[in-house]
């Protein structure tokens, strides 16, 4: 299995000059790009005789690019709608679509007609759709900030930011994934156009999100720490904690909320096991002896031990 | 690394000509840009924290780089970030829009945990397959023999009594001759060094069809602390050795028309861990032996073995679907059907000789591994399915539905194992059978949202879900009772920007969990002899145990005067255990938050912003003895309170126009742990003496600002100062040290991480064309 996986990427590879080569035979003849004066429309180069600015601008984003006529050979008019009546009267408002007085369903459906599909195919009914949150909300087509996803703000996160407050505050703590660093983003884990997970994880469980990154502890292994496998967040704070490795609360205290057992998962560890330096508190404390949080794949590893 | 790079020759060599020839035949739009300079780090005190995900040279710097080269709808993208450091970034783009894409990136990322670790061991070559060795790949951490030896004399608790050749000895004696010798420990950087390298190729032939195939490989490799035992009082933290390739390849199928869409795909990963298994020594013996308990200090085995992660692999079939069934009504589905498996070969039950034959008239081998591999695998189905209709439309306002059901199942396969006792912590052996059986679990949810969308930017919604998991352990027993928990949530919403210059979002969830055991399973159940009447000691695990959940969300957004925004929220989140006694029995949060903007005309502007959190949780247990205390004196309660306050505020603006212009911004935050233990008078422990000052307090203090100046029309100069100071008191932390073998019985890794003061200045030029 692991030659196989070695070899993969190069096999892939080696097919490469074969898919580019059959691109011109499979490959439908691009839309006319020329402007066409059925139904009303008018063509870019008419709009640009007003708004050079803004046609320019958009020709450098990838909706100016021609391979934007595969989907509408109408360009500016594919969302704005045809142009004839407002080039008749002179320009002016009121005689265009304006993307800005449409409600939410249609701004959205302007970008569904070709968005729908991919990893927006559930963006109607998703959180973000149903709170009021049409695509222009965190989009722009005319104005972006950001390198990638027209966004409006210069970074994912800071977009995501404006309204998750609280996480905002979180990715500032001591223990936190590497957002601010730049090595993630939010999209790392949550798909903001909708999800099959709870709060927009883009995979079916936590788990499985976090085992993208975390693949060591996918296992399965002999002896499993049930909380552990059924939601990593029964003991971790993904967005960022004061505490070690991101976990909710301090050891030994987070693990005495599951373990009372007798002698001394339930000890109370108050400041005389601080002054007498007892191993069970200090630096990884539990996890000092039961390193084997996650689950133990040893024969004798039911007490997390080795 | 060798790989990746004979990878992207191949691209070059397979594609360049082919890209190069197509972007010849057309007019060649060529664009690039590069940023060097010079960094200036000035350091108060060196510290991991802050190169922890980074790199922050002194010296040179090479920032970035990136071309562009473009003609139509074809392009050739390079761009380098933070070249040659080991947080870099680097990746090459081509494509035809529309058509094609293919996208390479190898993206470096260091972990730095600590400059200042040390350590007695010594990587050292492991030892051969043999009586309690693991017979797979080791990493073995030695220390010398003389060490030992000498350490095994001084605190010899020799079986059977000592003579004058082997003289009893003490464990403080012991402990103080391995303080002295942790005098001589060698320093080390705990760290690891994640290095990704990503393949994203997509080709749509036609426009309904699409094809991507997404291969991936990364290596870590380094070291972290790992807790490393001798019986259930000797503390040792060792580092763990790190050395995993992860590879994932997916390749999906997309169709998609005006009625839908659908998609097939493939995942495969595949987790390669280097090592299977970690030996280290015991510094107190050079032999091995057992003893009546596994708490006795200095004694056992000469060596501990330990499990690492198991390699493992998942594969997942996939698919996704939409269809729009009436004009207004679409149904979403998804299904996949996967299986994780390990079968690492497992290790023995004991590393220590002593324990060979660990039970009286049994000639079962702890030295020997119970079966050759783990045959572990779990079978993983998924499922969901979602309806989002359009109900109603009028001139005011539309009325949606989405509703949806939601099926996981995590179906554990595998192979039980019947073992007559158990290894602790390779000290003594537990004579007590048991069979270890698989761990499985379901998931369910269903759900129902109404929205009414208005005109004018106003929406409100009311959400109904009904939620289960429902847990096994082993196969399924008729008749027994099953460990569910089943929770129904309710959720109101509302959301309006009706005037220009008020945006109002409020939420509110309500919901409330029931356990099926609650009130059946006791978890520690009191002795059998105690008095009538007694009560059972009700406690319950916070991630099963009936639980209400209330949270709301509150955020106003003004413009009241032009170009000045201010964003007010408030958020709160209440969890109570109310059939709970003894574990967590509340969880609750507090946000506040505060944000200001105002635009100073054309070329200015200028944030601010607040916000303070609570997080409070309170928990209650019973210390016990070698039994479960019946005696409520012995009750203890702590109540943790986080408190954080995060103050930050910016200030960008254009001092002359196209020429200079300069930013600002600063941020503060603050976390502060503090507890409150409690336990009444008279019993065991007698009171809580409270931690006399916060348990875990951090500080950040980041300002950065930039002077950027436009040279000419291709070259800028950026003057750039940034400062960050961050501080830690931990009470836990603080006075970490290697040795602590006298005080505490712990021998560590001395890991600092200590707080520190940057100052970075830096010159760059930025030049493009």
């Amino acid at each position: 299995m692991s030659k196989l996986i070695r070899w993969s990427p190069l096999a892939l590879l080696a097919l490469l000059p074969v898919l580019l080569l059959a691109v011109p035979l499979m490959s439908s003849s691009p839309k006319a790009a020329t402007a066409a004066q059925e139904g009303g429309y008018v063509g870019m180069d008419q709009c640009a005789a007003c708004h050079e600015e803004t046609v320019t601008a958009f020709k450098e984003t990838i909706h100016g690019k021609k391979g934007f006529e595969m989907r509408s050979s109408h360009a500016c008019e594919t969302c704005h709608g045809p142009g004839k009546a407002h080039v008749d009267a002179g320009g002016g408002k009121g005689s265009m679509k304006n993307p800005a007085n449409l409600t939410q369903e249609e701004k959205s459906g302007m970008c569904l007609t070709c968005h729908d599909r991919g990893t927006k195919f559930r963006w109607e009914g998703s959180a973000h759709d149903s709170r009021g949150l049409a695509c222009q909300s965190c989009h722009s087509i005319h104005k972006a900030e950001g390198e990638k996803a027209q966004l409006k703000t210069a970074s994912e996160s800071e977009l995501c930011f404006t309204c998750h407050k609280q996480k905002k505050a979180q990715f500032l703590r001591a223990s936190h994934h590497p957002i601010r660093e730049g090595k993630m983003e939010c999209s790392s884990c949550h798909n903001p156009h909708g999800a099959q997970g709870d709060k927009l994880i883009d995979a079916a469980t936590v788990n499985d999100k976090c085992y993208e990154c975390h693949a060591e502890k996918r296992g399965p292994v002999l002896w499993e720490h049930f909380p552990a496998r059924e939601d990593c967040q029964n003991c971790h704070e993904p967005h960022g904690t004061n505490h070690l490795r991101m976990l909710k609360a301090k050891e030994p205290f987070l693990c005495q909320r599951c373990h009372g057992d007798t002698r001394h998962p339930a000890t109370l560890y108050d400041q005389t096991r601080i002054d007498s330096v007892n191993n069970r508190v200090f630096i990884r404390s539990c996890t000092n002896c039961h390193q084997q949080v996650h689950g133990s794949n040893h024969p004798s590893g039911n007490f997390l031990l080795r | 690394m060798k790989k990746l790079l004979s990878t992207t020759l191949i691209l070059g060599i397979v594609l360049g000509p082919a890209a190069l020839q197509a972007l010849a035949q057309d007019k060649l739009v060529v664009k690039a840009a590069a940023v060097a300079g010079a960094e200036g780090v000035g350091e108060t005190a060196k510290s991991s924290k802050f190169f922890e995900y980074r790199d922050v040279p002194n010296g040179f710097i090479f920032k970035a780089f990136d071309l562009s080269l473009a003609k139509g709808n074809r392009y050739l993208t390079m761009n380098a970030s933070r070249i040659r450091q080991r947080d870099a970034r680097y990746g090459l783009s081509l494509g035809d829009y529309g058509k094609f894409s293919l996208d390479f990136t190898w993206d470096k990322t260091p972990h730095r945990f600590s400059f200042e670790s040390a350590t007695l061991y010594v990587p050292m070559a492991a030892p051969a397959a043999g009586a309690g060795v693991f017979d797979g790949s080791i990493y073995y951490y030695g220390i010398s023999d003389e060490i030992q030896r000498a350490l095994q004399r001084a605190g010899n608790k020799v079986q059977p009594p000592p003579d004058a050749n082997n003289p009893q000895g003490t464990y403080a004696a012991a402990k103080a001759l391995l303080s002295g010798f942790l005098t001589g420990v060698h320093g080390f950087e705990l760290g690891l060094q994640r290095n990704k390298g990503t393949l994203n190729l997509s080709y749509t032939p036609t426009v309904p069809l699409s094809l991507t195939v997404d291969i991936s490989r990364e290596t870590r490799k380094g070291n972290r602390a790992i807790g490393a035992s001798y019986g259930l009082n000797n503390a040792v933290e060792m580092p763990e050795p790190i050395d995993f390739v992860t590879t994932d390849v997916q390749a999906k199928v997309e169709y998609a028309k005006g009625w839908g869409m659908v998609q097939a795909g493939y995942n495969l990963s595949v987790f390669d861990n280097e090592f299977g298994a970690m030996i280290w020594d015991n510094p107190y013996r050079l032999t091995d032996q057992t003893y009546p308990n596994a708490y006795s200090n200095g004694d056992g085995t000469s060596r501990g073995q330990m499990a690492l992660w198991p390699s493992n692999n998942a594969n997942q079939l996939f698919f996704n679907g939409a269809v729009k069934v009436l004009k207004n009504t679409k149904i979403t589905g998804s299904f996949s059907y996967g299986r994780f498996s390990q079968n690492g070969r497992l290790l023995p039950f004991t590393i220590n000789t002593a324990l060979a034959n660990p039970i009286v008239g049994n000639t079962f081998n702890a030295n020997q591994a119970p079966r050759a591999t783990a045959l572990a695998k779990a079978n993983i189905t998924s499922f969901d399915l979602g309806l989002n209709s359009r109900l109603l439309k009028t001139n005011a306002f539309s009325v949606f539905l989405n509703a949806g059901y939601r099926y996981y199942d995590y179906g554990n396969k595998t192979e039980p194992l019947d073992i007559p006792g158990f290894a602790v912590a390779d000290q003594i052996f537990t004579a007590e059978a048991e069979t270890i059986e698989p761990y499985s679990f379901m998931r369910t949810k269903a759900f129902a949202d109404l929205s009414v969308h208005m005109v004018e930017n106003t929406s409100f919604k009311v959400g109904y879900s009904t939620s289960k998991i429902q847990r096994r352990l082993g196969a399924e027993v008729e008749g027994a009772e099953e460990n569910k928990s089943h929770e129904d949530t309710f959720k109101v919403s509302a959301d309006t920007h009706q005037l220009d210059w008020l945006t109002v979002r409020v939420s509110y969830l309500s919901s409330r969990r029931k356990w099926s055991l609650d009130g059946i399973e006791v978890l520690y159940p009191i002795p059998p002899d105690s008095p009538p009447g007694t009560p059972q000691f009700n406690f319950k695990r916070y991630y099963e145990a009936n639980r209400n959940r209330d949270a709301y969300s509150f955020l106003l957004g003004f413009s009241l005067i032009k170009n000045l925004d201010l964003e007010l929220s408030y958020m709160l989140g209440r969890d109570k255990y109310p059939t709970t006694d003894y574990g967590l029995l509340k969880d609750d949060f507090d946000v506040y938050s505060a944000d200001l903007t105002y635009a100073l005309g054309q070329a200015s502007s200028v944030y601010a912003l607040y916000s303070h959190e609570v997080y409070t949780n309170d928990q209650a247990s019973r210390q016990s003895g070698a039994t479960i205390s019946i005696d409520p004196l012995s009750d203890w309660s702590a109540l943790f309170k986080d408190k954080g306050d995060t103050y930050g505020g910016g200030f960008n603006t254009v001092l002359v126009k196209n020429k200079l212009s300069f930013d600002l911004s600063y941020t503060y935050s603050r976390m502060k742990g503090l507890s409150s233990l409690y336990s009444p008078p008279g019993g065991s422990p007698d009171v809580a003496v409270n931690f006399v000052h916060g348990i875990d307090s951090t500080k950040l203090q980041m300002l950065k600002g930039q002077l950027l100046w436009k040279f000419t029309a291709r070259l800028s100069i950026a003057f750039g100062y940034w400062y960050e100071q961050y501080d830690l008191d931990d009470i836990t932390r603080n006075d970490y040290k290697v040795d602590w073998v006298v005080a505490g019985n712990g021998m560590y890794l001395g890991a600092l991480e200590p707080g520190y003061k940057y100052h970075v200045g830096s010159v760059k030029f930025i030049y493009s064309w």
